[in-house]
C-alpha cells in the first residue's frame, strides 16, 4: 500500500504549527523547569497512559511485542485457572461427592458392566458415601466413591474419541511374524495405521488375521495426546511423523497422556478400548492398575485365540481373584461397536460369568461437610471478599478506560492495538488537479537501512547511556556535566560567600 | 476490596491524565493517520523495543526529576531552615 497525501490545507496549517511549537519543547533555550519536568512528562505520559490504557498490541516484527503478548497471555490464563481451580475445589469439598463424580461414577459402573459382563452380569459394590446419593435409583446404596473413581470412564466420551474398531490386521510377507500391522478406523472410512504403512483403503488389502500373542503389557508406547484429540475428528493422523506406531505382541497397549488403549479382542470385530480418561492428579498409571487389575510395569502374558480375548492370567499378586490359565471370552463386536454375537466357546473351562471380578476400590473418603455459619468459614470469605479482587475487575477497568480514551478521539479511530506496527516506507504520490506523481520511492533506503540498522541501534543505545549518565549528574549534583551551575557549583561558591549562581536563571547562567 | 482500592488509586491517575486531554474532534483521520506513519518509519528504522526503551527512560527521568523538584519546593517552604 502506498501512502497518498492529498495536498491539505488544514494539513500543512497544522504541520507547520507542530514545527513552529517544536522550539518550546526545547528547554535549553528556556532554563526553567516549566517544559522540562511539566510538559514534556505530560505529554510523555499521556502518550504511555494511552499506550497503557489501550492494551498495546504491537507488531510482530520484535521481540519485545512477543515477549508482551507471551506475558499478558500467560498473567491472563493464570490468573482464570488459579480462580477456576479454587472455585472447584471449593464446591467439591463443600459439596463432598459432586455431581461430577456422581455422574462419573454411573459411568464408570457402566463401563466395568460393560467391560467385565457384557451381556448386563453383576459388579457388585458398596457405597458408603453421602445419604444424598442414595435416593438416586440408579447407584446402589451401597457403594464407594473414591479420588480414583474420578477417572473418566471412556464410555462416557464421544464414540470417535474412545472407542476405536479394529478393522483388520496385516502381516506382511517381508515383516517378522510376530509383527502385526494393525488398521483401524475411527467411525467411517478414515484409517489409522500402526506399522510403517501409509494409508489404506480396507478395500484393496486382503484382511490376513496373524496369530500373535498380544496384551504384554510390559512395554507400551507413548504416543503423545495427538490421536485422542475429539477436534481431529475425520483426519488423518500420522502418530509419529511418518513413521506410525507399532502394536506388536510387546506393544498392545498405547499408553497417552491420561489414558490407554489396549487391545481387548481379537481381529476382525474386536474393539480398541481406551480405558480410562483421567484428571492428570489421579495418574493414568494408577487408574490403569486400579482398574484393570495389572500393573504395567510387570509382565503380564495371556495367550491368543482367534476372536477371543483372554483374562491376563496374573502373575503377580495384584490380581489374586483371577484364576490363572483362565480364559473370558468376549461377544464380538461390529465396527459400529454393537454387539454381534454372544461368545459361545469357554476356553480353559470357565466362562466370564465364573470369573470373579473384583473391582479394588479404595475405602470411602468420607468428607465432612463445613458448617454453615462457622467462625473459619467466615473468616474465609472475609479474607475472599477483602484481598481476592473480582475476576474480571482489571479487565472492566481497562475496558472502562479504553472508552474513555477512545471519546477523546472521535472523529481519528484511532486503533492503538496497531500502535507500534512498523512501516516499511512506501512510495509517497501527490495528487494533484487530477495527475499523480512520484516523488519518493523508497527502495534504496529500505536496502539501506537494512544494512545500517543495528548500528543506528547501537549509537542510540550509546546516546542512551550518555542520556542515563547526564540525567544522574544532574540529580545528584544538581547539573547537568556540562553546566557548572547548580547546587554543587553554589556550594563550592558558597564556600567563598559567593551565592550568585545558586539559583537557576531564566535567561541562563549566573549573574555574572 | 483491598486490592480493588490500591488497583483503583493507581488507575485513577491514569484516568485523571485521560480526563485531561482535550476533545480532539477537530482532528481528522488522515493527519492521525500520518503522525502514526511516521512514527512508524522511525520504529521500522530502531525496533521498537529500543524505541519503547527510549520512551520509558525520557519518562522515568522527567519523573525523577519532577518529583525531587517537588520535594525541594516543599522544603523551601518550610520556615526557619
Amino acid at each position: 500500500m502506498a501512502f497518498t497525501y492529498k495536498l491539505n490545507k488544514r494539513l500543512i496549517c497544522v504541520t507547520l504549527c507542530v514545527f513552529l511549537l517544536f522550539p518550546i519543547f526545547d528547554s535549553n533555550r528556556y532554563d526553567s523547569y516549566a517544559f522540562d519536568v511539566v510538559i514534556t512528562p505530560a505529554i510523555a505520559g499521556v502518550i504511555i497512559t494511552g499506550l497503557i490504557a489501550c492494551g498495546v498490541t504491537v507488531s510482530n516484527y520484535s521481540d519485545f511485542d512477543l515477549v508482551a503478548k507471551e506475558l499478558w497471555n500467560s498473567m491472563d490464563y493464570q490468573l482464570k485457572t488459579s480462580l477456576e481451580a479454587i472455585s472447584i475445589s471449593q464446591e467439591v469439598v463443600k459439596q463432598g461427592v459432586s455431581m461430577w463424580a456422581r455422574q462419573t461414577w454411573l459411568d464408570f459402573k457402566a463401563s466395568v458392566d460393560s467391560f467385565f459382563s457384557p451381556d448386563g452380569g453383576n459388579v457388585s459394590f458398596s457405597y458408603t458415601g453421602p445419604s444424598a446419593l442414595s435416593t438416586l435409583s440408579k447407584v446402589p446404596t451401597t457403594a464407594t466413591i473414591s479420588p480414583k473413581s474420578l477417572c473418566k470412564p471412556v464410555s462416557s466420551m464421544p464414540l470417535a474419541s474412545g472407542i476405536f474398531i479394529i478393522e483388520n490386521w496385516f502381516a506382511s510377507d517381508n515383516m517378522p511374524d510376530n509383527r502385526g500391522y494393525l488398521l483401524y478406523h475411527f467411525v467411517d472410512d478414515i484409517y489409522i495405521g500402526f506399522g510403517t504403512y501409509d494409508f489404506y483403503d480396507r478395500t484393496t488389502f486382503a484382511s490376513k488375521p496373524i496369530n500373535i500373542p498380544f496384551w504384554n503389557s510390559s512395554n507400551y508406547i507413548s504416543v503423545g495426546s495427538d490421536i485422542q484429540s475429539p477436534s481431529r475428528m475425520g483426519r488423518f493422523y500420522t502418530l509419529s511423523g511418518s513413521s506410525f506406531v507399532q502394536m506388536t505382541s510387546k506393544n498392545p497397549c498405547l499408553r497417552f497422556s491420561d489414558g490407554y488403549f489396549c487391545i481387548i479382542n481379537g481381529f476382525n470385530g474386536s474393539i480398541i478400548k481406551k480405558l480410562f480418561q483421567c484428571p492428570s492428579s489421579v495418574g493414568v498409571d494408577n487408574a490403569f492398575n486400579k482398574y484393570v487389575g495389572m500393573p504395567v510395569t510387570k509382565n503380564v502374558s495371556i495367550p491368543y485365540v482367534s476372536d477371543k480375548v483372554y483374562y491376563p492370567t496374573a502373575t503377580n499378586s495384584v490380581c489374586p481373584d483371577v484364576p490363572k490359565d483362565k480364559v473370558m471370552s468376549l461377544p464380538l463386536v461390529n465396527t459400529a461397536g454393537n454387539v454381534v454375537a454372544l461368545p459361545k466357546d469357554v476356553v480353559g473351562g470357565v466362562s466370564y460369568k465364573d470369573i470373579p471380578v473384583d473391582i479394588p476400590i479404595d475405602p470411602p473418603v468420607v468428607v465432612d461437610p463445613p458448617i454453615a455459619g462457622s467462625i473459619t468459614d467466615s473468616i474465609a470469605k472475609a479474607i475472599d471478599f477483602a484481598f481476592v479482587p473480582k475476576q474480571d475487575f482489571l479487565k472492566n477497568k481497562f475496558d472502562d478506560m479504553q472508552k474513555k480514551l477512545k471519546l477523546r478521539f472521535p472523529k481519528m479511530g484511532i486503533d492503538f492495538t496497531k500502535f507500534g506496527v512498523s512501516f516499511e516506507p512506501q512510495p509517497i504520490y501527490i495528487d494533484y488537479f487530477g495527475t499523480r506523481s512520484k516523488i519518493f520511492d523508497p527502495t534504496f533506503l529500505i536496502i539501506a537501512i537494512d544494512k545500517m540498522r543495528k548500528w543506528v541501534r547501537g549509537f542510540i543505545g550509546l546516546l542512551l547511556i550518555i542520556y542515563n549518565y547526564n540525567n544522574a549528574y544532574r540529580l545528584f549534583a544538581g547539573t547537568t556535566y556540562t553546566q557548572a551551575t547548580g547546587v554543587i557549583g553554589a556550594y563550592n561558591n558558597s564556600k567563598n560567600g559567593d551565592l550568585t549562581n545558586s539559583t537557576p536563571r531564566l535567561t541562563g547562567g549566573g549573574r555574572d | 476490596m483491598v486490592l480493588e482500592k490500591i488497583y483503583n488509586a493507581i488507575l485513577g491517575v491514569l484516568e485523571f491524565l485521560i480526563s485531561l486531554l482535550p476533545n480532539l474532534d477537530f482532528l481528522d483521520t488522515p493527519m492521525v493517520t500520518g503522525v502514526m506513519d511516521i512514527i512508524g518509519f522511525g520504529v521500522w528504522v530502531i525496533g521498537l523495543d529500543l524505541f519503547m526503551l527510549i520512551v520509558a527512560n525520557i519518562l522515568f527521568w522527567s519523573i525523577v526529576h519532577f518529583g525531587w523538584a517537588m520535594l525541594v519546593f516543599l522544603y523551601d517552604r518550610i520556615p526557619f531552615i
